[in-house]
């Protein structure tokens, strides 16, 4: 596991965002010597300022996952509008082009492709000045659904998946309800644990934090009618949006929307646990340990027809399981 | 037209209605019987990840365990909302071809022979379902068409694309340690800098020249492939990079080229001389011949001249020891001395160099300038020459050098009379200048070369004692009636009284046409009976006669 601050007998320590190999000695390494990569320059800089956090993104095809990084790049280009100092940068040449693409996803509406399979290039995001976070930097890699279909995930497909502690499970509940292959939520949890368990992770040693991402929220059939307004009214796409001066959010707002965040993660939790899958899940979780948050999140705001968006681009508490992530991981 | 046996493999994104394991998302739709798993499983980690910024077309050139040699070829589609993807997201499709190494290597180890024939790979969902029906998971083998393909013109700077080359060259080497070149630039520089180089490169060569036309966005680090491409440099400073449409190769790299090798030499020194266009054209003709050079195989394929001439030009000394080597071979070393420099100048360039490489001289064509160096240059080997060029012709089964060796050398009238019979028209025209000088004209006696031998001028040069060996041996071979033959007719009337005895001695014995009796009995009349002496008037009728034939 990794220690964040990289501060140590031995000097300065920096993690590798690509190969995830310590990097001992320099003050400013450009290269690191385990994967030959050219280190981000701001990276590298700030590490102890803006210490990188990384995430490993879980999910069948087509549940939204690279639509939910859009979605959450989109929404963090306008946050300044609701923390006061806040500040992003792109440190790698392909976060940049995420960056600028989200605009024309936005103008556009069209559907990114799917995500193939292979190692995808690396998002790392620095966001400063976060109220009540600080300055956190966001490492994460894109993953084609496809290699989360076997018991066991191919790892060096998901790189981050055996270190990374927090993971974002995405579950499409409007897709299983369509399914005729027999997929249901349990087995994805059966899949996680299997890979991890394959590659000797020791549950009991490092607590695994999973936060379960429902996407697709505007469509998911029998949705409670509490979870459905808590997803149609986000403050946050709200104030980002809003002109007014009396927007920003600052700390009492936001603990005050982490409070939040935690009933609607039991509410979600005790909606999923009335099906047996969803008792199944949750309990496969809890006898490994697991720490299980939930979410939901409309990446889009409204169901795309045709791989297009028929209505304006309207993400729904994308930013949910981001946070989750923040709080986990300053616990 | 030729063609190449192929496996298939298809790549791409469908629903699970048209997956063969009824699951939806990016798989390997359809796979030739012919793979094993552990194919399929490198082809597909290989092929899986393309995504590129804007529409292009990848292609890609890689061996696997085992082997096989693979050529990929990838497309962006449609999403059809039915095979590909119900949300109608694009998708790609790759189409693969997997060949055995001896079966690509009719190609020469090409890939640009298959990829220029872009209509073979597959670029839509509807005509892949046609083609291979749904969900079926089979691909059957192809025989792909080797169609001639377009001449390049592409040119470098010298400096530049001699790095290309030598970075080929040394393409084992900088995988084993982890390095590849990085093409920035557009897909067409790209492709024409790799093929480009594949020219200029022995075929074999090309086979460890591993390349994807397009990793952009999908991180692919140095060491997979020798070289790889994109739209947007790489940060990883393992790569090479190289700028195609600057056409420079922008890292300072380190090259070590193989000094000793012909075609590198041939390459580095033509090269002043000529343009990188030039150079291509000329690569295939030079790469055939150094591979000979180097296996000392015969070339039976067509070469080209100018890069035969610009070959030879450069390793003239070299070229002229391995011809002096094949043609000891061929007649010892003694003869050597005498033939190779008439060898030298009487072939033509690139019958020399087919010679050098393979260090053989073809029995029957040797023999052939062996009979033309006889002929032409008057020559005369010694005893122990005979020998060897007797050995020559029971291997190269020359009737002309049979003709000359039993009769100059070792004398032999059954083989000298076998070889006249079995020799054409034309070979036994080309002994004819031997005539009279310094074969006697009835050591080219025979039934079916005989009407041209008494048609050929020369034979009027011929002494007394050569006519009635003439006569007698045509009267040998029951072919009497030629004797009427006017040159024969004429010359009677330049006997003199021994040989005029001979002949009719001759006449005593076997028939012959009445005009010849008569023209003999006529002339025994000119010159009085026989036996008795008239010195004076047969000395003078003679010299008269002698003065007419030579103005003959």
């Amino acid at each position: 596991m990794f220690s964040w601050l990289g501060l140590g007998v031995g000097g300065r320590k920096i993690i590798c965002p690509y190969c995830l190999a310590e990097i001992r000695g320099k003050k400013h390494p450009e290269v690191c010597p385990s994967c030959k990569m050219d280190l981000p320059v701001q990276y590298v800089h700030d590490y102890e300022i803006v210490p990188p956090f990384f995430v490993q993104v879980f999910g069948r095809p087509g549940v939204g996952k690279t639509v939910f990084l859009s979605a959450l790049t989109l929404v963090m280009r306008k946050m300044a509008n609701v923390w006061q100092g806040y500040n992003y940068a792109p440190a790698t040449a392909p976060t940049l082009e995420m960056v600028e693409n989200v605009a024309k996803y936005e103008a556009t509406g069209l559907m990114p492709n799917p995500t193939t399979l292979g190692v995808q290039e690396i998002y790392v995001m620095l966001l400063k000045n976060m109220s009540r976070w600080g300055g956190r930097t966001l490492v994460t890699r894109d993953c084609p659904g496809e290699i989360f279909t076997d018991l066991e995930v191919p790892v060096e497909q998901a790189p981050f998946l055996l270190n990374a502690p927090t993971t974002f499970m995405f579950i499409s509940l409007y897709d299983l309800q369509k399914d005729s292959q027999g997929h249901s939520i349990d087995l994805l949890m059966t899949t996680y644990i299997t890979t991890l368990m394959k590659h000797k992770i020791n549950f009991k040693k490092e607590r695994r934090k999973v936060v379960v991402v429902l996407s697709k929220g505007d469509i998911i059939p029998g949705l409670p009618p509490n979870l459905r307004n808590y997803l149609e009214q986000d403050p946050f796409w709200q104030a980002i949006n809003s002109r007014s001066q009396d927007k920003f959010m600052d700390a009492s707002t936001m603990q005050e929307y982490i409070e939040t965040m935690h009933r609607v993660s039991d509410a979600i939790r005790n909606w999923v646990n009335e099906t047996a899958a969803g008792k199944t899940f949750i309990q496969l979780a809890k006898e490994r340990n697991i720490d299980l948050r939930f979410s939901i999140i409309s990446a889009t705001g409204s169901n795309p027809k045709n791989g297009q968006m028929v209505e304006q681009l309207m993400p729904r508490r994308v930013l949910d399981p981001y946070f989750w992530a923040l709080e986990l991981q300053s616990q | 037209m030729r063609t190449v046996r192929a496996e298939q493999l298809i790549f791409t994104r469908v629903e699970p209605a048209y997956s063969p394991q009824h699951k939806d998302g990016y798989q390997t739709v359809y796979k030739g019987k012919g793979l094993t798993p552990s194919e399929v499983e490198q082809i597909q980690k290989k092929i899986q990840c393309f995504q590129p910024k804007h529409p292009v077309d990848r292609q890609q050139f890689f061996m696997i365990d085992g082997g096989k040699v693979v050529l990929t070829y990838t497309v962006l589609i449609e999403g059809h909302p039915e095979i590909i993807d119900r949300n109608q997201r694009g998708a790609f499709i790759a189409h693969a071809f997997i060949f055995s190494q001896n079966e690509f290597g009719k190609t020469n180890y090409n890939p640009f022979i298959i990829f220029d024939q872009t209509h073979l790979f597959l670029e839509d969902a509807e005509t892949m379902v046609k083609e291979f029906g749904q969900a079926t998971g089979l691909a059957k083998p192809v025989n792909v068409s080797m169609d001639e393909h377009d001449q390049l013109d592409t040119n470098w700077p010298r400096d530049e694309w001699l790095k290309l080359v030598a970075l080929a060259e040394q393409a084992e080497e900088l995988l084993r340690n982890r390095k590849s070149l990085f093409l920035t630039g557009s897909e067409d520089s790209i492709r024409e800098t790799l093929e480009a180089v594949f020219l200029l490169i022995p075929p074999k060569q090309r086979l460890h020249c591993s390349f994807d036309t397009h990793i952009d966005r999908c991180p692919t680090p140095p060491g997979i492939y020798w070289a790889a491409g994109g739209a947007t440099r790489q940060s990883n400073n393992a790569f090479i990079q190289v700028l195609t449409q600057e056409r420079r190769v922008a890292s300072s790299v380190k090259l070590q080229t193989n000094q000793n090798s012909l075609y590198t030499q041939w390459l580095e020194q033509a090269s002043l001389e000529d343009d990188m266009a030039t150079l291509i054209d000329y690569a295939p003709t030079i790469q055939t011949l150094t591979e000979s050079f180097a296996t000392r195989r015969l070339i039976t394929e067509s070469l080209d001249e100018a890069a035969c001439d610009s070959f030879f030009e450069i390793h003239t000394n070299y070229i002229r020891q391995r011809f002096k080597a094949a043609l000891t071979k061929g007649v010892g070393k003694q003869l050597t001395i005498s033939l190779a420099d008439y060898l030298w100048e009487m072939m033509d360039t690139v019958d020399k160099l087919k010679v050098a490489s393979s260090e053989k001289f073809p029995q029957s064509e040797l023999a052939t300038f062996v009979a033309d160096w006889l002929v032409n240059e008057e020559a005369k080997p010694g005893k122990g020459d005979w020998k060897q060029l007797h050995t020559l012709v029971e291997t190269s089964d020359n009737m002309r050098l049979l003709h000359l060796t039993t009769t100059l050398g070792k004398r032999n009238s059954k083989l000298r009379l076998q070889a006249l019979q079995r020799m054409s028209a034309q070979e036994f025209q080309a002994n004819l200048p031997l005539l009279c000088n310094p074969i006697a004209p009835a050591d080219f006696v025979c039934k079916r070369h005989l009407k041209l031998l008494l048609s050929n001028d020369p034979i009027v040069d011929m002494t007394e004692a050569e006519f009635v060996a003439l006569v007698a041996k045509i009267m040998g071979i029951d072919q009497q009636k030629q004797l009427a033959q006017a040159q024969l007719m004429t010359y009677i009337q330049y006997l003199d009284d021994g040989a005029l005895i001979e002949i009719e001695t001759l006449l005593k014995q076997y028939s012959a046409p009445s005009e010849f009796i008569t023209r003999v009995e006529e002339h025994r009349q000119d010159i009085g009976p026989p036996g008795v002496i008239n010195k004076v008037k047969s000395t003078l009728v003679n010299s008269v006669k002698k003065v007419r034939r030579t103005s003959l």
